[in-house]
C-alpha cells in the first residue's frame, strides 16, 4: 500500500473547501507538509482548523484534492482513511469511557498496518512516555482525569503507528509539566518514526517550538505561512 | 411441586432473558431499543416451527433457526436501518422498528394466519421439568459462549468500543458498518432462540411474543438496560416470581400474575434507578 517514497510525498492540500449545511467554512485551502515534517496550524478560534482536520480524516465531506503520498484522502470514510495511515485526535478527545486504558491502546493497534506485528514493543515505549497509563491500565477510561484521558486519545492514536497524525489542540488540559512532555515525546516521535503531523495548538510559543513550518489560518483560509530549516 | 414449579420458572425466565438480551444488545450498540425485537423472534419461531413439522428434528431445527435469524438481523441492519441512521434521529429509528413490528405481525398473519397451533414438545414423553430445564441450560450456554466473545476476543473488543463511541471507532480503523449489522445479527440470533425455546410452552400464534416483549422489558430494565449479564439475571428474576406466584399467591392466579414482576421491577427502580446491573451515569466533577 505505502510503495517506495513519491515524489511529493507526505501531506497535499489543494483548494479544499468544506461546509455545515450553508455555512461555508473552509474556502479553497493550499496546505503542503513534506512527508517527516511538523507543521502548526495557528489563528484565531473559528478560523476552522477543526474542520480542515475532520475533513482529512474524513469526518466532514469536502471538496478539492488531499492526498497523503500521492493517495487520494477526500471521499473515502473515515475508518478507511484511519486505515490508510491517518489518525486524527479530535478536539473533543474521544476515549473510550466503559473500555479500560489498556482496551482503548488494543483497539489502537487495530489500525496499524499489516502485519500488525510490535505493538508490544510501541506500548513499552508509551508507558516510558506517559507513564500515567501503565500506572492505570485496567481502570476504565472514564474515570481517568481530563488530561489523562488526552493522554490516552494520543496514545491510542500512536498505537496505530500513523504515516500522518493529526492533533487537535493536544495541550488543552494539561498541566504546564504535562504539556511540555508531550511535545517532547511528539518531537521524539517525529525524529524517530519520521511521522508527518498536523497539529492545530493555541499555545503559540510550545507549538513553534516542534514546527518544521506554521500556517495561520483565518476565516477559513490560509493566510500566512513559515517555513523553517529542520533540527 | 415447588422444585417443579422453579424448574418451569427457569425455563420461562431463559426464554425472557434470551429476548431481554437480545434488546440490551441491540440497545447497547445502536442507542436504538427495538420494539420489533419479539415479532422478529415470533417469525423465526414459525419458521422453526414449519421446519419440525417438515420433520426436522427439534434440535437440529434450534440451530438452523438461529443461524437463519442471524442472517436476518443483518439483512434487516444493512438494507433498513443502515439507510435510516445517517439522517433520521433515535425517534425517527424506534419509530421505524415500531413499523417493523407490525409488519412482520401481519406478515405472519398473511402467511401462518391467526389460527393457534402447538408447537411440539422436544421431549414429548418426559415430564415438562425436564424440557424446562433444557431450555435453561441451551440459553444459559449460548448466553454464555456470547459472553466469551464479548470479553474475550478480538471481536469483542471493537463491539464494544463501538458501543462506547462509534465515531472515535471509526478513526481508528474499525468498520463500524459491519460491526452494527453483526450486532443486529447477534441480537436477531438470541432473540430466535428465545422464541424457539419457548414455543413448546407457548401456544404458536403471530402475537405469542406480546407478551414476552413485556415480561423482557422488564427483564432488561430490572437488570439495568446496558447490562447484558443483568439482562440475563433479570429475565430469570421474572420468570421465576411470575410462576411461583401464579401458583403459591392466592389472590394473583393465572390473570393476575403477569403483573407481579412488573410490581418487582417497579419498587427495585425506586430503591436503585440504574437497575440491578446497570452502570449509573458516570460524572466527573
Ligand atoms: N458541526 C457544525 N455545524 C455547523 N457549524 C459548525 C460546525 N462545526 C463548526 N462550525 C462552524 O465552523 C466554523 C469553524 O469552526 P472550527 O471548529 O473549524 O474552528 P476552529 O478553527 O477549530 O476554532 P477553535 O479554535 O475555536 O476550535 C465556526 O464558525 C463554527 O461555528
Ligand atoms: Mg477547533
Amino acid at each position: 500500500m505505502t510503495g517506495p517514497p513519491v515524489a511529493g510525498a507526505g501531506l497535499e492540500v489543494r483548494g479544499l473547501r468544506a461546509e455545515y449545511g450553508a455555512a461555508r467554512v473552509l474556502h479553497g485551502v493550499d496546505l503542503t507538509v513534506p512527508e517527516g515534517e511538523i507543521a502548526v496550524l495557528l489563528g484565531p478560534n473559528g478560523a476552522g482548523r477543526t474542520t480542515l482536520l475532520r475533513a482529512l480524516s474524513g469526518l466532514v465531506r469536502a471538496r478539492g484534492t488531499a492526498t497523503l503520498d500521492g493517495t487520494r484522502l477526500l471521499g473515502r470514510a473515515p475508518d478507511e482513511i484511519a486505515r490508510l495511515g491517518v489518525a486524527h485526535v479530535t478536539q473533543e478527545g474521544g476515549t473510550f469511557g466503559p473500555l479500560t486504558v489498556e482496551e482503548n491502546l488494543r483497539v489502537g493497534a487495530r489500525a496499524r498496518p499489516w502485519p500488525r506485528r510490535g505493538a508490544g514493543e510501541d506500548l513499552d515505549r508509551l508507558f516510558g512516555w506517559f507513564p500515567v497509563l501503565r500506572a492505570q491500565l485496567s481502570q476504565p477510561a472514564g474515570t481517568l482525569s481530563g488530561g489523562e484521558q488526552r493522554l490516552l486519545a494520543i496514545a491510542r492514536a500512536l498505537m496505530a503507528r500513523p504515516r500522518l497524525l493529526l492533533m487537535d489542540e493536544p495541550m488543552r488540559g494539561l498541566a504546564p509539566r504535562t504539556a511540555g512532555l508531550l511535545f517532547r515525546t511528539i518531537h521524539a516521535i517525529n525524529r524517530d518514526e519520521g511521522t508527518t503531523m498536523v497539529i492545530v495548538e493555541h499555545n503559540v510559543p510550545a507549538a513553534l517550538e516542534v514546527a518544521h513550518r506554521s500556517f495561520l489560518m483565518e476565516a477559513g483560509r490560509i493566510t500566512a505561512r513559515r517555513v523553517r530549516g529542520r533540527w | 411441586m415447588f422444585g417443579q414449579q422453579l424448574l418451569e420458572g427457569l425455563g420461562a425466565g431463559a426464554g425472557y432473558a434470551a429476548l431481554a438480551l437480545a434488546l440490551v444488545l441491540t440497545y447497547r450498540f445502536t442507542g436504538i431499543v427495538n420494539f420489533a425485537q419479539g415479532e422478529l423472534a415470533m417469525l423465526a419461531t414459525y419458521v422453526a416451527w414449519q421446519l419440525v413439522v417438515s420433520g426436522m428434528p427439534y434440535w437440529v431445527a434450534l440451530p438452523v433457526t438461529v443461524a437463519l435469524a442471524f442472517a436476518a438481523g443483518v439483512l434487516t441492519e444493512r438494507l433498513v436501518i443502515r439507510r435510516l441512521e445517517s439522517g433520521a434521529g433515535e425517534v425517527t429509528l424506534v419509530v421505524t422498528t415500531i413499523g417493523l413490528y407490525v409488519l412482520v405481525n401481519a406478515l405472519a398473519t398473511l402467511v401462518w394466519t391467526a389460527a393457534l397451533r402447538a408447537f411440539p414438545s422436544p421431549f414429548p414423553d418426559s415430564p415438562p421439568g425436564l424440557a424446562a430445564l433444557a431450555a435453561a441450560g441451551v440459553a444459559g450456554a449460548v448466553l454464555g459462549a456470547l459472553a466469551l466473545v464479548v470479553r474475550r476476543t478480538g471481536l469483542g473488543l471493537v463491539m464494544r468500543a463501538v458501543a462506547a463511541d462509534a465515531r472515535s471507532a471509526r478513526l481508528s480503523g474499525v468498520r463500524v458498518g459491519r460491526v452494527l449489522a453483526l450486532g443486529w445479527g447477534a441480537a436477531a440470533a438470541v432473540g430466535a432462540l428465545s422464541g424457539v425455546l419457548l414455543a413448546p410452552t407457548l401456544f404458536l400464534e403471530p402475537s405469542m411474543m406480546t407478551g414476552v416483549l413485556v415480561y423482557a422489558f422488564a427483564a432488561a430494565t430490572l437488570g439495568g438496560f446496558d447490562s447484558a449479564l443483568g439482562a440475563v439475571a433479570g429475565g430469570l428474576a421474572v420468570g421465576v416470581t411470575e410462576t411461583l406466584a401464579g401458583t403459591y399467591l392466592g389472590f394473583v392466579g393465572a390473570d393476575l400474575k403477569i403483573a407481579v414482576p412488573l410490581v418487582i421491577v417497579v419498587a427495585v427502580l425506586l430503591l436503585r434507578p440504574q437497575g440491578l446491573f446497570g452502570s449509573a451515569p458516570v460524572e466527573r466533577a
